[in-house]
């Protein structure tokens, strides 16, 4: 196969690409939040210990708090304006610019929380074209919709899964050079008795599985996660290989979430990317959101986005959050009392990915089992 | 590093056998009348839970520096401020003139899956609250 052919496999039509964007921001708006960095102040600077390697690192104590309103202003206008269409090559970019800039300090204590892909995933989706359709730009007189180039859109993309691919291959590296190999050892289980024992972190698989000493299974935990994490980068040599990787990593992670209470929900959210979009085209019929919605859904998109900058803003002036602007969902469930209301939402997407990766397995098998009754009816008809 | 696509691990993989150690930072309050009291670390730093072993850990370290440089100095007063009050918000009845930081290791059965055993592990870093 030609590198080229592997490029193209990757290519992923504007019009499916722009339905991501209203999912990846509807995702964010009602799930997961936005980040909000006014929190880091100078009475933290005893604290202050960045990483060797990063912008901070070029600071001896924390930016005025200005600095941080500013990025947490920033950030949050160019999430509402990427969402709406607005420019959105460059508010996708600067979107991921302010997210990663603001995280260089969050993470200025040591602690880094590796969920980077899914602030870093508008910058590569901008220029491939997610900005395309569902823009405010619709209801502009002469509004041309912006070319792109297949070869860009898809290179782009294959560049992404390869960087989903090199995150989960230095996650594996790691985990062999801490022993995973060894028989002896038992990594999925020492981590597992960890996250129990010394951080209490509990959720609905944690106590079946604590009195299990089965060697044999803990082992099989361990070399699954390693083939699973260093095969992600050898599959994105096929698209289809790709996409078996990225069902078996939402098992993965909903795992993870079940035994070690720990939500990664940022690959979750960029794994949708690699769905078969056509596949879901002819099942869905989803061309009746171009034809005769566009303009409904923009109008639409356009009171979410007022709605929620109104709540933010509001949040911001109070400084009633800390960390992030809560996802709708979560604010709603806050209204009520409803305790971890965070934790709530956050699984309930899961489930939801879950659902929709189980519809989208099936999807895939009864178009196989099509494919061969064709090939098999086919062959018997000449006969 | 950050940013960078190297993300974490849980890389360690030892055999288990009826015991497990894992690392630990506690914090303890020395009150005036010398009675030491163990602190919630997560209600000290008010909502920063995931990185409250990282702040310990920051502090001894600077604990080690802060002697050498000036701006430490104001910002380890700022600190001392905000422990101050901080305690007091937690338990108004006493007055603290004392923060140890303990780095221990700590064990646990695998059999019967409870806490057994905790070791120091390094010397303990005392902060006076009063300087």
């Amino acid at each position: 196969m030609r590198v080229n052919d592997i490029i193209k496999e990757y290519y992923i039509d504007p019009k499916y690409l722009s339905i991501y964007r209203i999912l990846y921001c509807c995702i964010v708006m009602f799930i997961i939040g936005l980040p909000s960095y006014t929190w880091i102040s100078g009475s933290l600077n005893y604290l202050f210990d960045p990483p060797m390697f990063s912008i901070a690192a070029l600071f001896d104590k924390f930016p005025a708090p200005w600095f941080f309103i500013i990025i947490t202003i920033l950030n949050l206008s160019f999430f509402m304006l990427m969402f709406l269409g607005v420019g959105t090559r460059w508010t996708s970019l600067f979107f991921s610019i302010t997210c990663i800039l603001g995280h260089n300090f969050w993470y200025s204590f040591g602690k880094i929380d590796h969920l980077i892909l899914w602030y870093l995933a508008p910058a590569f989706l901008g220029f491939a074209g997610w900005g395309k359709y569902f823009s405010i730009n619709i209801f502009k007189k002469n509004y041309l919709l912006h070319e792109v180039r297949i070869n860009t859109n898809a290179m782009l993309i294959l560049l992404f899964a390869l960087s989903i691919g090199f995150s989960m291959f230095t996650s594996a590296a790691q985990k062999i050079s801490g022993g995973w190999l060894s028989w002896s050892g038992e990594g999925v289980r020492f981590n597992f008795l960890r996250n129990y024992l010394s951080l209490n972190r509990n959720n609905l698989l944690t106590e079946p599985l604590l009195g299990l000493q089965n060697h044999l299974f803990w082992k099989f935990m361990d070399y699954a996660a390693l083939v699973l994490e260093f095969g992600f980068i050898l599959s994105t040599i096929r698209i289809s290989y790709f996409r078996l990787f990225i069902t078996v990593g939402v098992i993965f992670h909903i795992l993870v979430l079940l035994m070690f209470n720990i939500p990664f929900y940022s690959n979750l959210i960029v794994y949708l990317i690699f769905i078969d979009w056509k596949l879901l085209q002819s099942k869905w019929g989803l061309q009746i959101l171009y034809h005769a919605q566009e303009r409904l859904i923009v109008k639409m998109m356009v009171c979410l986005s007022v709605l929620l900058t109104s709540l933010w803003g509001l949040l911001l002036i109070n400084k009633t959050y800390f960390f992030t602007f809560p996802g709708l969902l979560e604010f709603v469930l806050g209204i009520f009392s409803i305790p971890n209301s965070f934790e709530v939402s956050l699984s309930l997407f899961f489930l939801l990915v879950f659902i929709f990766t189980v519809y989208m397995v099936y999807c895939h098998i009864e178009l196989y089992i099509k494919k061969n009754n064709k090939i098999y009816t086919g062959g018997h008809s000449n006969v | 590093m950050y940013p960078s696509l190297i993300f974490p691990s849980f890389s360690q993989a030892p055999p288990i056998k009826d015991s497990i150690q894992y690392p630990d930072v506690t914090l303890y309050a020395v009150s005036e009348a010398h009675v030491i009291t163990q602190v919630d670390k997560e209600q000290f730093f008010n909502g920063y839970k995931k990185h409250v072993n990282y702040f310990l850990g920051t502090i001894i370290l600077n604990e080690n520096k802060v002697k050498h440089s000036s701006q430490l100095k104001l910002a380890r007063a700022v600190f001392i401020k905000y422990a101050i009050k901080q305690l007091k918000t937690m338990d108004p009845k006493h007055t603290y003139n004392k923060l140890l930081i303990a780095k221990t290791i700590k064990y646990y059965s695998t059999k019967k899956l409870i806490f057994t055993n905790e070791i120091p592990n390094g010397p303990l870093t005392v902060i006076d609250l009063n300087k």
